[in-house]
């Protein structure tokens, strides 16, 4: 009984919200206060039988067939309702491959026909959920870390900073670490964890070990040579295999966010690199409006840490010491969690009545199929 | 015969060239066309609860958020949860009495897990009492969401204006028309457009997120105490309520079970229907149901042939009649396809009598009078026939599998809407055609 439908906001059905991160999509709709569901970016690859990560696709053509198969799903499945009937609003990141959105643009306007489609950028609408207009946003996901700072709702993106360390970072290292250190116990023998074949320690139960067993410690054990480490965990593999965790991965895995690089650069330098070179009467007000998004930030200790590391670096780094002078930096606290908060500010603005102004219609793009992108002022024009 | 199995290695080509096996093809009646499911737009019919098999219609599911009200999901495991009853410990003092009234708790018959775990205090009635965890921040987004809505108003307004004010340039013209008077009468008049314009849009007051320096750090017990594993929760469980991801085992809570949809296809050029379901999710049935596999002709590949390069090898493929009415098919070469492989295709038309289930039961096949040309017909069995086909794969087969196309021509009788309604018996015919695509492996290793 459809003609009951929409006696809501203005006679509008509500707007469709997509994150599509590079781990997890949030899924939900305008006006909503949460996601309706999270799931992992990636589809049932027939041919070889195993999962494959969407933005590990590098062919056009097979990428395009997996973001029907993957937006489909996730139409009929998770928001189940009929795509022609509702405006799209996809969470972009403003750094992000051009290809990638023209692509799904080409998707939701063809296969799909959404009436319209608005890119809406991470980084900017983050700072909606919080109610404030300038913030100094650190995105920590899956592939990489982002930083943006966004003075009075414009990002500065002449001050962005990216380093590739996330999540995937942090699997790669347990993954090391567990052939290095760890045992596995198989009855009553017990081997190296190097001896394992390489195909049991898959990327799922690498997240899941992160997940659970990891935790980013306290600056001043970094590098104090005699700490004792946390109790190793018994993890129970596939059958009756048991890797014993050490409790060096368990505090240490996660080191690789905040190691500085052969740049002198990790996660946190990263804040302070981009306060630098914003301009300098916004600084003060950039670091007291630190936004953490991603859900990399969701580890335990990370805000301790990554707080630890901005005041160490601030005071001692001779780089920094010159062009910060403050140490008063604050981290804001979303309503909402911080894998989801790109995703809140995304739904927040797809509820508001300029949203049809503010996308693009499909008549519109099907007649030139021209994107908006600030990278190109010729898309501007018409 | 590996066609259950193996069902991709035979290929219908539907509509934008693509290529896909028979049972996941479509065949809209109107256009008498095969269609993939990307080339017909799905829509949802109504949706229903896979536990209780309540249905509702889609205004009804947006406002329960697309979740069942009455079933829940285990948070552990997400199997459904069932209700039990236990006795209540009396509040008098004499364990020795009965135990008085019955309450309810909810458990999951596949994990353990139950609703004491998560600390929810045992309900007096067995359905209906239980919720899921609010959202608090709920409130704090919604006066943001207020907040952004009047910006957005005035935002609104001042394009409208912009409209307006272009809108007032035209007036040297119509005073040329003369349509001054009464444009002047509009000006004198405060008219309600330029009422909201002029009065100064007032914006609520919102609190800004406020930052902070204070963080507590991990303490040494945290660092040191070792850990339950059993006592953390999977991302996965973390994940399935967005708003609230606990990170212990004793936090989760139950979830509404989410609802599942009935769908509809619909032939994306011509918009008629092509799989219409009943609207009880109880029932299997369709009102509408092209599936090709009725309504074409379908070939199968019936055993693995041992092909080498250079050398003719005959391959017997089946062809089957779906229809209730007897088929004569015709096999053709298809021109425009670049395929590895000679072909040597039947010349004689094909045959087939109708379908009729009831001869899988009756031993004695009767009315097998067909004249058939051995060297093309292996075998015929009720609706069905084995037929051979000569193939020499190309020495461009090599190391390719070997695929070979060709077009098979049929007469096929559409019952159209307007004639079924003075006899439902009348039909016309039509010829019509398909490209099949047939994957007969790779060449034998052995002779290569």
């Amino acid at each position: 009984m459809p003609m009951y439908e929409g006696f809501g906001y203005g006679g509008e059905k509500e707007a469709i919200v997509l994150d599509i991160g590079a781990a997890y999509t949030k899924i939900g709709f305008a006006n909503d206060c949460s996601p309706r569901s999270i799931v992992p970016t990636e589809i049932y690859d027939k041919q070889t039988k195993t999962k494959l990560r969407i933005f590990d696709i590098k062919n056009n053509e097979t990428l395009k067939a997996s973001l029907l198969v993957f937006l489909k799903k996730i139409y009929l499945r998770h928001l189940q309702v009929n795509a022609k009937d509702r405006r799209a609003v996809i969470v972009e990141n403003i750094i992000g491959p051009i290809d990638f959105r023209k692509l799904i643009a080409d998707v939701l306007f063809k296969h799909f026909e959404v009436p319209s489609l608005l890119f809406a950028p991470s980084h900017l609408i983050s700072l909606m959920p919080l109610g404030i207009s300038t913030g100094l946003v650190l995105d920590c996901g899956y592939k990489e870390t982002i930083v943006i700072p966004v003075c009075d709702n414009t990002p500065v993106l002449k001050a962005w900073q990216a380093l590739p360390v996330g999540g995937k970072a942090i699997h790669n290292r347990i993954r090391e670490m567990i052939k290095e250190f760890a045992i596995v116990r198989e009855g009553n023998n017990e081997m190296p964890a190097s001896n394992l074949p390489s195909d049991v320690l898959t990327e799922e139960i690498l997240e899941d070990i992160k997940v659970r067993c990891c935790f980013i410690t306290r600056l001043d054990r970094v590098n104090d040579p005699d700490i004792e480490h946390p109790s190793e965990t018994i993890y129970p593999l596939q059958g009756s295999r048991i890797l014993v965790i050490p409790g060096k991965i368990r505090e240490m895995a996660c080191e690789v966010l905040f190691q500085l690089d052969g740049e002198e650069k990790n996660i946190a330098s990263l804040l302070l690199e981009a306060l630098t070179l914003s301009s300098i009467d916004n600084r003060r007000n950039l670091m007291e409006n630190i936004v953490l998004v991603g859900g990399t930030c969701q580890l335990t200790g990370f805000r301790q840490r990554l707080m630890a590391e901005l005041k160490n670096l601030a005071s001692t780094n001779n780089k920094y010491t010159d062009s910060i002078h403050l140490s008063s930096f604050k981290f804001h606290t979303a309503p909402i969690y911080e894998n989801c908060t790109a995703w809140l500010g995304g739904a927040m603005f797809a509820g508001l009545q300029v949203l049809p102004n503010r996308s693009t219609a499909r008549e519109k793009y099907l007649e030139n199929e021209v994107l908006m992108d600030w990278s190109d002022p010729k898309t501007y024009e018409n | 015969m590996a066609t259950y199995v193996d069902f991709d290695r035979v290929q219908y080509m539907a509509d934008l060239g693509v290529k896909a096996p028979l049972c996941r093809l479509h065949f809209c009646r109107h256009c008498m066309k095969l269609r993939s499911t990307d080339c017909v737009s799905h829509e949802i019919d109504s949706h229903y609860c896979p536990h209780c098999f309540e249905n509702m219609s889609p205004a009804e599911a947006k406002l329960k958020k697309n979740k069942c009200a009455s079933c829940f999901e285990c948070p552990s495991c997400f199997h459904t949860l069932s209700t039990r009853a236990t006795g209540a410990p009396n509040p008098g003092d004499d364990p020795s009495r009965p135990a008085g009234r019955k309450v309810y708790y909810m458990g999951c018959g596949f994990c353990r897990w139950t609703t004491k775990v998560a600390g929810i205090p045992n309900q007096t009635v067995g359905s209906g009492a239980w919720s899921e965890k609010e959202n608090t921040n709920s409130e704090r987004i919604n006066t943001l969401m207020e907040y952004f809505q009047q910006l957005a108003a005035i935002e609104k307004q001042e394009k409208d204006k912009k409209k307006f004010i272009r809108r007032k340039s035209f007036i040297p013209f119509s005073e040329k028309f003369g349509l001054s008077s009464t444009r002047k009468r509009a000006s004198i008049n405060p008219g309600l457009s330029s009422l909201s314009l002029k009065e100064n849009p007032k914006v609520m007051d919102i609190e800004p997120a406020e930052a902070s320096e204070q963080i507590e750090e991990l303490s040494d017990e945290f660092i040191k105490n070792p850990l339950k594993l059993n006592e953390m929760t999977t991302l996965k469980q973390r994940l399935a309520t967005p708003h609230f991801q606990p990170n212990f085992f004793s936090e989760l809570y139950p979830r509404h079970k989410n609802l599942l949809t009935q769908r509809s296809l619909r032939c994306k050029e011509c918009e008629h229907n092509v799989i219409k379901p009943e609207f009880n999710p109880c029932s299997i049935k369709y009102r509408i149901q092209l599936v090709a596999i009725y309504h074409v002709p379908e070939i199968r590949l019936f055993s693995q042939p041992n092909l080498e390069i250079g050398k003719e090898t005959q391959v017997i493929l089946t062809l089957l009649n779906p229809f209730d009415y007897a088929v004569t098919v015709t096999v053709h070469e298809l021109k425009e396809a670049v395929f590895n492989a000679e072909l040597s295709l039947p010349e004689c038309d094909l045959s087939l009598p109708a379908r009729d289930e009831t001869a899988e039961f009756d031993d004695c096949a009767a009315n097998q009078d067909f004249q058939d040309d051995p060297s093309v017909v292996t075998f015929r069995k009720s609706n069905k026939l084995g037929f051979f086909i000569k193939v020499t794969p190309k020495p461009s087969a090599a190391g390719a599998k070997v695929v070979i196309p060709f077009q098979i021509r049929y007469n096929y009788r559409n019952m159209t809407a307007s004639s079924a309604l003075t006899d439902p018996t009348a039909y016309e015919t039509v010829s019509l055609q398909q490209s099949v695509f047939v994957d007969l492996g790779d060449l034998n290793s052995t002779a290569a």
